[in-house]
């Protein structure tokens, strides 16, 4: 009995000290996104929509290296020859290969499928207070969301063609289809630009790495000049729509080209917001790196040699009048080693113009201010991948105004001789013609010019279906030819994944 | 629930035992590259072949001599190695005790050299254990054991590791200049970290100290019916510290412009746990014809893992200072993170084995598991088994040649929740935008239902002894199928995310189980005790919830190679299927498709091949290579295995030697393809020191499987049945000679027993796997028979001691 009474006592105090464990555990170092969405203040939603920006960055090898390297495919911008297996040739010859350049598909691919998922949850879920000021703050942040995901879903259809529709989270699934170009440009990137032009500020919450009510609009006129063209080929209605928002801007915004173009493209300028409107801003300390260090520089640069993975394309740049821009843009006169050594030992150097060293191309020293003063030395560099800046808006007034009206007034030939005028042509050489083929052939070539390896040429040449004049010596037998699109391939896992068909070609 | 049996000290002796052993280490095997002089002969007919170039073009005439005479040149593949490495093992035990106390006392001192240079762990260990008798009704007992070990070693990784960069550089180029500035390039000037910049630039330190309190104690509550409580408690400190300094890999790779990026990182863990377990069990034998063996369990337990990391880049007097003061660094790139994690698992079980005459068997038990890390928390497992033991059957009792045998049926279910703390939930990531502020991204969607993976297992076996006891043999057959696997499913990205964790998918494992063990010999001096098993098992996925009911294999690098299938094995590799090189005349001829037709456009054009190109089977002849022209091209999992184990003890001497075999399964040999430089993510010069480039394809040279240096066309680089090679492989595990000092002679000297051994491990096997050790390959059942740069198994020596007195 006096045993029973012991163990009882005991086990009963043993019991109660060990209390039993919950089994419901909840994060400890981390808030769900539920909860943070719910709960979002102003400040939570302005984090919430800068982490979109990260997601449009993708990491070091992302958004800034591979419009790059599918811009390859246009005549402004060539790859090294002499480089074994370099699989940019393929882009030089016009036909992507769907597992040798599968890289940069995949990552675009997932890049702004990523954007549009974050920027649907924000947009779905974000809760507005009752204070209909407060609201407005809310929405002028949110704008961004939208923003963002109108400009993804541009560069899907222009890039990939038909893309699945989603926006909202309960709308995606694995086996959705691929919606048609038309319905996505009708359905999502329109409206959503639209919504982005209604909701968001005049000036931006942080410069230009974020967008402005202009910035949406350039963005909305781009996609009206685009749907003008190829593949919806929606004429003239459209021209005047773009030409219509261009001037929306041109009057309304008081932006203004900056008077150097050189000047747009230094790392101490990038606060400034005269001219860029939404810019990707890259600091490779701060762990948000550009890509423009050593791909941009020769193989044999001295003293460091670069990975040469992009030059400037003779046929270009010969064809590139000679002004502040080109001198700015080019890179052709640079120091290689001679082999030999002086008598402490150091390299001999000697200048080599570009037609004398080993890959005999132009280098593109457009974005060399971004390496802080150590060329060619990383990989990694800072500035910013423009996205929108005022000269294109004034381009884009001048071609679709004259696209539209099929003829061309005064405010036309004032854009593109502002252009003109900043990039440091004598007045003789302005464009003065008001025949509107000519004018139109000048806005083209002025567009070349302007954004040098900025990555929009290859979308200039698809709209305008000028790959096949200005591509000529590859376009023979191209896959694009092949198989009459300009699309590359959507990244071949997704196809296995999803059960989709390939663009044919692929 | 795990049984651990403890060694226990006899009673009213102390016995104080010591066990040591050294252990030598060496390579079994080294890869046969090119010598420096072969290769840069080599390198100069690529410089020819490919390019162009003339004669000697890479290395002149000169260079060409040094490499021949030896006086030039590195071997990167040997000197990643020690050669040898030596492991010393020194444990003391004391035990012993009086009427009612018994304890045992240990210490032990393990210090190992890793088989590559830079990789080190020592060990110190102590154990102490007391088991007392308080009342006759009333146990008690503790068990506290931990060890503080200390371990460092050189960056090995799938993706440009160590293994696979040194057996590939080429070895005509010295690790460093005379300057001492290493030489981080290939021999065409591309770049590339050397490999010797990983051993001689390593400096990272991994401290552990473990603390484990284990108590109980056990009540005989009444006649057969005792319960017992036990707590124990777990403590663990870790710290982990590491420095890149300017000539590391991470420096090299994150050069900014402020120079090569230096790192500094401190990592410490503090985690504590602790496991209650109460086990009611009620033991009793009736009569002869019944005996009841009832058990319940009731087990709780609980973590708490915090752990933080600090990070500085590009520190000042990195030598003086290092990892002592992150301070001293440029601050702004400061990086801070930490972490906490709470899991709590909590189960109960019934078990009750009831024996009826002796013969008859039946066992019953039913166990609920829940556990804090899954949506749907609880889970039931039952399981039954029957067993009857014909040997006590009046026909056979008296059987002299039988002594044995039993036959068993059982069916069982058990659960698995191994999955990440607060997997279900969504998670939301701090990221630092550019332009330094804090930003929050989604990092990953709510899984939405997770729930125990279960496995259900039915077998039948049965024991079967004759010869007195001197040759036994049991079989069994099993089929297992394991329900709700928890899987990474691969998602389309306009989901969102690229993967999804669900309970999906079905495995089933079926097979037998052999084993013979038999004393041939069993005379007062000569005894020989041999065992065999012998096992064949075939898993194969039952349900792949995907549209076309397979999947790529989660993960990046040698997972890739793996198609998850339904209804084919698991570790089935997919791929293209090798055709050879392509030869001039089948470049040049005209492309047909499947229908016949032609469309005026010659292979080379079609494919974007040149003579001396690999080919690949194009199935479908749609002129593009991609996945519809992929198919299983092999099978990791081993159809049958064996292990033979034999001791023969004569007089003192005790001799045994341990095989095993592995059959019926592939290799997919990836080392030998990144010799090729074909395989992504592995930055390999474009011609590599293997011997296999002297037989390649030349316009001279046609008839070889191997490409040529050729310029214009394309080498994709992907998995394909090329480097599918027979794994099958037996071999000698282990030879051991042992020496036991004869028992008088112990006790004259005063002692219990003293014996000493040598052994040598891995001394050889056989097979026609060309890589240099098919069992490194014998990974996880999902992605086995990859060699992608494996760790080797190394040839060992050992000579040991155990004495006790």
């Amino acid at each position: 009995m006096k045993r029973l009474l012991y163990i009882t006592t005991l086990a009963a105090g043993m019991l109660a000290t060990s209390s039993c464990v919950d089994l419901v555990q909840e994060p400890q170092s981390f808030i769900t996104e539920e909860e943070y969405i719910a709960g979002m203040d102003l400040e939570g939603i302005q984090q919430a929509v800068s982490a979109l920006y990260t997601n449009l960055w993708y990491g070091n090898y992302g958004l800034n290296c591979r419009l790059q390297r599918l811009n390859v495919c246009a005549d402004d911008v060539t790859f090294r020859a002499a480089k074994a297996n370099n699989p940019l040739a393929n882009y030089g010859k016009l036909s992507p290969n769907v597992t040798v350049n599968t890289d940069d598909y995949d990552i675009t691919w997932s890049l702004f499928f990523n954007v549009i998922n974050n920027s649907n949850k924000l947009i779905n879920n974000t809760v507005f207070p009752d204070n209909e000021t407060d609201a407005v703050e809310f929405k002028k942040v949110l704008g961004e969301a939208y923003f963002l995901r109108g400009l993804s879903y541009f560069y899907l259809v222009r890039l990939y063609g038909d893309v699945p529709l989603i926006l909202k989270a309960e709308e995606a699934s694995t086996y959705m289809p691929r919606t048609a170009v038309a319905e996505i440009y009708d359905k999502v990137i329109v409206p959503s630009l639209k919504t982005a032009v209604e909701w968001l500020p005049a000036t931006g919450r942080n410069t230009s790495a974020t967008p402005t009510k202009w910035a949406a609009e350039a963005c909305l006129a781009d996609v009206y000049l685009t749907m003008a063209s190829w593949p919806l080929d929606k004429g003239a209605a459209y021209y005047s729509l773009a030409a219509e928002t261009a001037a929306d801007i041109i009057a309304n915004s008081g932006l203004y080209l900056t008077a150097k173009y050189a000047d747009l493209w230094k790392e101490d300028n990038k606060a400034q917001t005269n001219e860029v409107m939404f810019a990707l801003h890259h600091s490779s300390t701060l762990k948000t790196a550009s890509n423009y260090g050593k791909s941009y520089y020769p193989a044999d640069f001295y003293p460091n040699a670069g990975w040469a993975d992009y030059y400037g394309n003779e046929r270009f740049f010969l064809n590139y009048p000679d002004d502040e821009r080109k001198a700015w843009n080019y890179m052709t006169t640079w120091k290689v080693k001679t082999g030999e050594k002086d008598a402490n030992n150091k390299d001999i150097v000697k200048d080599v113009y570009y037609t004398e060293s080993g890959d005999k191309l132009p280098a593109i020293s457009k974005y060399y201010d971004y390496d802080a003063g150590a060329p060619g030395k990383s990989a990694q560099a800072n500035g910013i991948t423009c996205i929108y800046r005022y000269a294109d808006v004034l381009l884009m007034y001048a071609e679709a105004s004259a696209r539209a009206t099929n003829s061309v007034d005064a405010d036309a030939l004032a854009a593109i001789q502002a252009v003109q005028k900043r990039a440091g042509y004598p007045d003789a050489q302005l464009t003065a013609t008001t025949d509107p083929a000519a004018f139109l052939t000048a806005v083209f070539n002025e567009r070349g010019w302007e954004f040098f390896a900025e990555m929009k040429r290859w979308f200039d040449l698809v709209r305008l279906e000028k790959v096949s004049e200005v591509r000529s010596e590859a376009w023979a037998g191209s896959v694009f030819q092949a198989n009459s699109h300009y699309y590359f391939p959507i990244p071949y896992q997704q196809i296995n994944l999803t059960g989709w068909t390939n663009n044919t070609g692929y | 629930m795990i049984l651990v049996t403890t060694k226990n000290p006899e009673r009213n002796k102390l016995t104080v035992t010591l066990n040591a052993f050294a252990n030598i280490k060496t390579v079994a095997k080294h890869a046969d590259t090119l010598s420096p002089y072969e290769y840069a002969n080599l390198v100069n007919d690529y410089g020819k072949e490919y390019f162009g170039y003339d004669d000697n073009h890479y290395y002149n005439a000169e260079q060409l001599a040094a490499f021949q005479s030896g006086r030039a040149g590195f071997d990167y593949a040997k000197e990643i190695f020690r050669s040898p490495a030596v492991t010393q093992n020194y444990e003391l035990s004391v035990g012993g005790g009086g009427e009612n106390t018994t304890f045992l006392a240990s210490l032990r001192y393990q210090k190992d050299e890793g088989i590559i240079k830079e990789s080190d762990s020592d060990m110190y260990s102590w154990r102490l254990k007391v088991d007392t008798k308080i009342k006759k009704w009333l146990k008690a007992g503790m068990n506290l054991y931990g060890y503080y070990r200390e371990t460092s070693s050189p960056r090995i990784s799938q993706y440009d590791g160590l293994i696979q960069q040194a057996l590939y550089f080429p070895n005509t180029i010295d690790p460093q200049d005379e300057k001492g500035e290493y030489n981080h390039f290939f021999f065409d000037g591309s770049p590339t970290y050397n490999p010797m910049g990983h051993i001689w630039e390593s400096d990272n330190s991994n401290k552990t100290l473990n603390n484990r309190l284990q108590g109980y104690v056990e009540f005989d509550i009444i006649d057969g019916l005792t319960f017992r409580s036990q707590l124990g408690v777990l403590f663990e400190n870790r710290l982990n510290t590491s420095v890149q300094s300017e000539k590391s890999y991470y420096a090299y790779k994150n050069e900014d412009n402020d120079g090569p990026k230096t790192q500094g990182q401190a990592r410490s863990y503090w985690n504590t746990s602790w496991l209650n377990t109460n086990t009611l069990s009620y033991v009793k034998e009736f009569n002869a014809n019944h005996r009841i063996n009832a058990t319940a369990v009731f087990e709780q337990s609980y973590a708490n893992n915090y752990n933080h990391t600090g990070t500085a880049y590009h520190l000042d007097y990195i030598d003086r200072i290092g990892v002592n003061n992150l301070a001293w660094a440029n601050s702004s790139l400061n990086e801070l993170a930490s972490d906490r994690t709470i899991t709590t698992l909590m189960s109960g079980m019934l078990r009750v084995n009831y024996v009826f005459m002796n013969r008859y068997m039946v066992t019953a038990s039913v166990r609920a598991d829940g556990s804090s890390r899954l949506k749907d928390k609880w889970s039931y497992f039952p399981s039954a088994a029957l067993a009857w033991d014909l040997k006590q059957e009046s026909f056979l009792s008296d059987n002299n040649f039988i002594d044995q045998l039993k036959v068993r049926v059982g069916y069982g279910s058990v659960g698995n929740q191994a999955v990440e703390a607060y997997r279900i939930y969504s998670k939301m990531s701090p990221v630092i935008t550019s332009n330094n502020t804090t930003a929050y991204k989604a990092d990953r969607p709510v899984a939405p239902y997770l729930k125990w993976e279960r496995n259900d297992q039915f077998n039948v076996g049965v024991d079967f002894g004759i010869l007195n006891g001197r040759l036994r043999f049991t079989a069994d057959w099993y089929n297992k199928l394991s329900k709700d696997i928890l899987l990474e499913l691969a998602q389309p990205t306009h989901m969102g995310f690229s993967e999804l964790l669900m309970n999906s998918g079905e495995i089933k494992n079926t097979g037998v189980e052999f084993t013979v063990s038999a004393d041939p010999f069993t005379g007062k001096d000569f005894q020989w005790h041999s065992d065999l098993t012998l096992s064949h098992n075939k898993g194969t996925f039952n349900k792949i919830p995907t549209f076309n009911h397979r999947q790529q294999q989660a993960g990046s690098y040698q997972n890739q190679l793996f198609q998850m299938i339904e209804g084919e094995k698991l570790g089935t590799f997919w791929g293209y299927t090798f055709a050879g090189i392509w030869q001039e005349d089948e470049v040049n001829a005209p492309f047909t498709d499947a229908d016949g037709k032609t469309n005026g456009k010659t292979n080379g054009q079609v494919y974007g091949v040149v003579a001396g190109n690999s080919k690949y089977v194009d199935t479908n002849k749609d002129g593009v290579l991609n996945d519809a022209d992929q198919g299983v091209i092999g099978c990791g999992q081993p159809t049958f295995n064996w292990g033979w184990n034999n001791t023969f003890n004569y007089k003192n001497f005790d001799f045994s030697f341990f095989v095993v075999g592995f059959h019926g399964f592939d290799i997919y040999n990836a080392t030998h393809q990144m010799g090729f430089n074909m395989i992504s993510g592995q930055n390999m010069a474009a011609v590599t020191p293997m011997r296999d480039f002297l037989d390649r394809w030349t316009p001279a040279h046609t008839d070889t499987d191997i490409p040529g240096f050729v310029q214009g066309g394309t080498e994709n680089k992907n998995f394909n049945s090329h480097f599918v090679e027979k794994g099958s492989f037996i071999k000698m595990k282990s030879i051991t000679l042992g020496y036991a000092l004869p028992v008088p002679v112990c006790r004259s000297l005063g002692i219990h027993h003293l014996r000493v051994y040598a052994s040598v491990q891995n001394p050889f096997h056989i097979t026609r796997y060309s890589g240099l050790d098919p069992e490194a390959t014998m990974g996880s059942p999902l992605v086995q028979g990859v060699d992608w740069g494996s760790y080797p198994n190394s040839r060992n020596y050992l000579l040991g001691l155990n004495f006790s007195f």
